[in-house]
């Protein structure tokens, strides 16, 4: 009889600029069989699945393929050994067509060296056809126009054409509609029955109920569960996820009622982005959003921020209705944006000061559009003491500072915006438990000094420290709203899976 | 434990800072350019006769300007980011000097009046050119690849006569020549009553205003910047429309100093404008401009035009010499660049 | 595979229209056999040179070195001719010459890491600078009528360039989709990393399109001087612009990804019709420019109209 074992790994290790993502992981994938991997953003799925396809190396441990230890060097490595990822927006060659999106860097051949474009019509079909789709209208057509669904079966059927035994899907149904999901679901189940190894991400609980036949649960990378399906319920599911509360609540100082309502958002919506969302935000207060990635948090808040255009939807400052055209509108009116990623808040390769400056080199004029850059920097030295940025001096490039470093230089920018609603998305998204300590507070006390707070994060442990309020989305709507001891692990698990 | 991590960044960062800075000297563009001035002007000076005369220095003075001019309106075009380029300077100095010479030649116009309206043309070509970018959407070098063509044809168009023949004007007044053949001191007059008070203000623009920091930061990062609340459509919209300004002073310069407007002037100063101003350091994908090194390079290459046709060398050879200088400085940023990280 | 997408229908339906309108304005004349000819073989060589322009431009590089290279061989070779050389000598020394010199691009943007408007760009001034060098400034003229033949010679009447144009169209529209190499140029404009994922050797088609493209522009050159003549040191200036523009004018995306021969060969027959069009309709020649101008303005913008409803 064959090894039933088709992929396995062994204390995979793994960590990026001191952070721990993978801290020993043994995982196991069998033939003919559904493995899903649940946890929350950043419990170490992705990195585990980016190991597997190429495109990470692991620090330490060994991965076993039918038994065989094997290294695989990179993305085109996992393919020629039968591992291939599917990623939720597959869009790799988006003006060519579906067959040559299929074939490109494997194409069939005529014995004269040129493109047999009628045999790999012909095996597309039949790949299709195994999959139970008829493929003959759209296999011509560039992919970038077809729907989501239909490049994501053309990966699969990229797949097959590799022989692939191992096939990893990474949250495909976060955006697919409820019928394309149900075709998903079959094609997998096809698969399956055909001996493949899949390995299923998602957060949508319900739908591995009829698909996967283990279930794994990690979560700040490590395993913390395993089991079959029928062992593992949606409720123990959110248990092993929440884990053990072991955060503190940050203290604040601030203990009075808080009562006057600064921004305030009403019907928000932006077609297939966001719909109808409403909340208010009142003076200091710490309003959390929690929701995974893609629930459509930053987007919303990138809207608010005149970032970008949303399609209806009313905001009003302290009672005002404002409109915001552009970002420089929102910053003048006192709301202050920082994004999620570092290299989007930052211009890496120039100076803390040009960086922390940028916003409001306006507010630093003498005439004539000049810089009074004496004021300006003293004011710039100010916030950098303040949060006791360590750097050579004001004129160090930003990308020669740590990321904590980097993530306080965003922090000054933000601030010396003087903004009245500061919005930070993913405040300490990579950053060393220590200087998370320090935001935290740092956020802590701007909110105590009356600076209205909205944090959007995908790490649990930060919402529920932080927030006197917690607002959970899930794929574009609000699905919860939660105040003083509701803000649980396990009550904010159950609305962001659904 | 976490005390000696950090206490090895500091140290990294330092060291890092330390490599830096002695590759700064070296990656200091107006630094290999002056070098580079030196060694070239010394090596005409033994061998091409006449060239370290007054009288030569001066005409590389004057062949500097409008070049030189043209330069500097690339300079911060490409700075500006997102492929930014102008193809179509040479065509907007070309039409603007026509615009002038047909209405003081032609149409007897007051040359004030003239000059003014020349100078709202060139302007005017590069608005558009920018309102065809941030609004059309239309990338920067087919933009100006398309006006280039446009504005040089429309050149030729405003300088036929009744039989549909190009026609050069002329018949300047004496005093229109005051822009381009006079001097001061011995110092040509539009080298120091244009070229360095233009090349100080474009330096005070983008080092130490507002504009400047925006641009950097516009060519820089297109989303860091529009996050930190900076209208980049508006910064694109001005450095296309300065670079038409700056074609139109040069066009005013040019025909000032030959007597004579004719619609291709400029025809071949399109693509050695951006030789300049990479050459001065500009970096092509955008956020980095040195407006002294451009100064500086244009000189260079000016008098390097002017060395090699002193010693005999036909002036064909101008632009391959070009084309080698271009490469070389490149070779050299890599060689730099990769030795300091 | 559709030979003609909407964007090659539309400049198709625009050629005919002005065949139309020029034919009527000119009262036939335009029309005429001996005229279609003359507007075929003046658009030989944008069209052989469009074709690796095509694939240049499909991987989101650009050479404006082409009208530089079309100089140095024609000049190359007709001084050769002069000398003595047998012509299908000087053909074979031309072609490799062209080679090398697109080879010398793809040097300076592949291992350098140059970017592609700048090497060219370096390359242009160099390569015009060698037409000089080898014409000492003199005009070439009275080269052996076998070296003119590719630009003059005539089959069963038709001249002969116009059967090598078509027999290179059809070749490289053939070699497009149906050769490896072809689709790699696809798959490296449209992304890249995912290319090199999947075993794509992106070096060696760089260097394999630009060097190409530099053979192409000899043949091109050969079939300019038969056309004149003569070579000059000025022979083939301003021609990449009107290459370039007829490749983005047939629907190549000056970003890369997408593109294809026939687009490039519609939009360079499109620039010769406008061209021959004006001067036999007495409309000043000086318009020319105008027109083909504002035609690479129209063709872009209606495509990114075009682009923003399909997204909206």
């Amino acid at each position: 009889m064959e090894n039933k074992i088709l992929l396995e790994c062994k204390e995979i290790k793994k960590s990026f600029g001191g952070v721990h993502a993978l801290k020993g992981i043994d995982f196991v994938l069998n033939r003919g069989e559904v493995h899903a991997l649940v946890g929350e953003n950043g419990a170490g799925k992705s990195t585990l699945i980016k190991i597997f396809s190429g495109v990470v190396f692991p620090d330490e441990g060994s991965i076993f393929l039918k038994g065989k230890e094997i290294k695989i060097q990179n993305p085109l490595d996992a393919h020629r050994k039968g591992i291939i990822a599917v990623y939720q927006e597959p869009l790799v060659y988006p003006k060519l067509s579906v067959l040559e999106n299929i074939f490109i860097g494997n194409e069939i051949k005529k014995s004269n060296g040129e493109v047999d474009w009628k045999s790999e019509e012909k095996r597309a079909i039949e790949l299709f056809k195994s999959l139970d789709i008829k493929s003959e209208d759209f296999i011509r057509k560039p992919i970038g126009k077809l729907t989501t669904a239909i490049q994501q079966f053309t990966l699969i059927a990229k797949a097959l054409n590799y022989n692939a035994e191992v096939i990893i899907f990474d949250e495909p149904t976060a955006i697919l509609s409820d019928i394309d999901a149900q075709n998903l679901f079959k094609i997998i189940k096809l698969l399956r029955s055909d001996g493949k190894g899949i390995i299923y991400i998602s957060h949508r609980l319900e739908e591995l109920q009829g698909l996967a036949d283990r279930i794994t649960v990690m979560k700040d990378g490590e395993i913390v569960g395993t089991g079959n399906n029928v062992d593992m319920t949606k409720k123990r599911i959110i248990e092993l996820m929440a884990g053990k509360n072991v955060i503190e609540k940050i203290q604040r100082n601030n203990h009075e009622e808080k009562k006057d309502i600064i921004l305030k958002v009403q019907g928000f919506s932006k077609d297939r982005v966001f719909e109808n969302i409403s909340f208010d935000l009142k003076k200091g207060e710490i309003l959390g959003f929690a929701g995974l990635v893609g629930s459509g948090r930053s987007e919303v808040m990138e809207a608010i921020f005149g970032f970008t255009k949303y399609d209806k939807g009313n905001i009003f400052l302290e009672g005002r209705n404002i409109k915001i055209h552009k970002t420089s509108d929102a910053i003048d009116l006192g709301i202050m944006y920082l994004p999620e990623s570092r290299k989007l808040g930052l211009l890496q390769n120039k100076s803390i000061l040009d960086n922390v400056g940028l916003p409001v080199f306006n507010r630093f004029l003498k005439s004539l559009g000049f810089i009074n850059n004496n004021n300006l920097n003293s004011s710039i030295k100010q916030y950098v003491e303040l949060l006791s940025i360590k750097a050579p001096s004001l004129f160090t490039n930003v990308e020669a500072l740590s990321g904590g470093n980097q993530q306080k230089v965003l922090f000054s920018k933000g601030l010396i915006a003087q903004p009245r609603v500061l919005i930070l998305d993913e405040p300490t998204h990579g950053i060393d438990v220590a200087t998370k300590v320090d935001i935290h507070k740092l956020i802590a006390k701007l909110a105590d000094d009356g600076i209205s707070v909205i944090v959007v994060s995908s790490e649990l442990p930060e919402i529920i420290a932080l927030s006197d309020r917690v607002i959970v989305m899930h794929e574009g709507k609000i699905t919860g709203t939660f105040e003083g001891n509701q803000i649980t692990s396990l009550n904010l698990i159950s609305a962001f899976v659904k | 434990m976490i005390n000696s991590i950090k206490n090895s960044t500091v140290d990294d960062v330092k060291s890092l800072e330390k490599n830096k800075s002695i590759a700064l000297i070296f990656l200091n563009r107006k630094f290999l350019l002056l070098l580079l001035f030196i060694i070239i002007y010394a090596f005409f000076a033994v061998f091409a006769h006449n060239f370290n005369s007054f009288q030569n220095i001066e005409s590389i003075m004057i062949f500097s300007v409008e070049i030189g001019l043209l330069s500097l309106g690339e300079t911060l075009v490409i700075t500006s980011g997102f492929g930014g380029i102008d193809l179509s300077v040479g065509s907007m100095l070309g039409l603007s000097a026509i615009v002038i010479g047909e209405l003081i030649g032609r149409f007897g116009l007051n040359i004030w009046l003239a000059i003014i309206i020349g100078l709202l043309v060139g302007t005017g070509t590069g608005l558009f050119n920018g309102l065809m970018i941030v609004y059309a959407k239309i990338p920067p070098l087919l933009t100006t690849l398309a006006t280039m063509y446009l504005y040089s044809s429309l050149a030729l168009l405003v300088s036929m006569d009744q039989y549909g023949n190009a026609m050069p004007i002329s018949n300047f007044p004496s005093i229109y020549s005051i822009f381009g053949q006079s001097n001061i001191l011995g110092i040509p007059l539009q080298f120091i009553l244009f070229f360095i008070p233009i090349t100080i203000i474009l330096y005070i623009l983008v080092q130490k205003t507002i504009f400047g920091k925006h641009l950097l930061s516009t060519g820089t990062d297109e989303i860091v910047s529009k996050l930190s609340g900076i209208n980049v459509n508006k910064i694109r919209l001005w450095v296309y429309t300065i670079s038409g300004l700056l074609a139109a002073i040069a066009a005013l310069i040019e025909t000032s100093r030959i007597a004579s407007a004719r619609p291709d002037l400029g025809s071949n100063m399109n693509l050695e404008a951006i030789t300049i101003s990479v050459l001065g350091g500009t970096y092509i994908f955008g956020g980095t401009a040195d407006i002294i090194a451009v100064f500086i390079a244009s000189i260079l290459v000016t008098m390097l035009d002017n060395g090699l046709f002193l010693i005999g060398v036909n002036t064909i050879w101008q632009t391959g010499a070009l084309g080698f200088l271009l490469i070389g400085a490149l070779i050299l940023d890599l060689i730099i660049r990769k030795r300091s990280l | 595979m559709q030979l003609f997408k909407r964007r090659e229908s539309i400049i198709l339906f625009f050629i005919v229209a002005l065949i139309i309108i020029f034919s009527i304005v000119t009262s036939g004349r335009f029309a005429s056999y001996s005229n279609i000819i003359q507007i075929l073989v003046n658009a030989v060589p944008i069209i052989i040179s469009s074709i690796g322009m095509t694939m240049i431009i499909i991987t989101a590089g650009i050479d404006v070195s082409a009208g530089s290279i079309v100089g140095l061989v024609g000049m190359t070779v007709s001084v050769l001719s002069l000398q003595g050389i047998w012509s299908p000598y000087d053909w074979i020394i031309g072609l490799l010459l062209g080679g090398l010199l697109g080879f010398f691009n793809a040097l300076l943007i592949w291992n350098l890491k140059i970017a592609p408007i700048i090497a060219t760009l370096a390359t242009m001034g160099i390569y015009r600078s060698l037409v000089f060098t080898v014409s000492g400034g003199r005009w070439a003229i009275g080269m052996p009528t076998l070296l003119l033949w590719i630009g003059s010679g005539t089959i069963f009447n038709i001249p002969f360039s116009i059967f090598l144009m078509v027999a290179f169209v059809i070749y490289f529209i053939y070699f497009m989709s149906k050769r490896v190499t072809g689709r790699n140029i696809y798959a490296i404009g449209n992304n890249i990393e995912a290319a090199r994922t999947s075993g794509v050797s992106i070096g060696k088609t760089i260097f394999f399109i630009y060097t190409l493209a530099g053979v192409l522009y000899a043949v091109s050159a050969f079939a300019i001087l038969g056309r004149t003549g003569l070579a000059q040191s000025t022979m083939g200036t301003g021609f990449e612009l009107e290459v370039i523009a007829a490749v983005v004018i047939g629907g190549t995306n000056i970003l890369g990804g997408e593109g294809t021969i026939v687009g490039s060969l519609i939009g360079a027959l499109l620039v010769a019709v406008i061209e021959d069009g004006i001067v036999l309709s007495n409309i000043p020649p000086l318009l020319t420019d105008f027109v083909l101008g504002a035609l690479i303005l129209i063709a872009i913008s209606t495509d990114v109209i075009i682009k923003r409803r399909e997204i909206a």
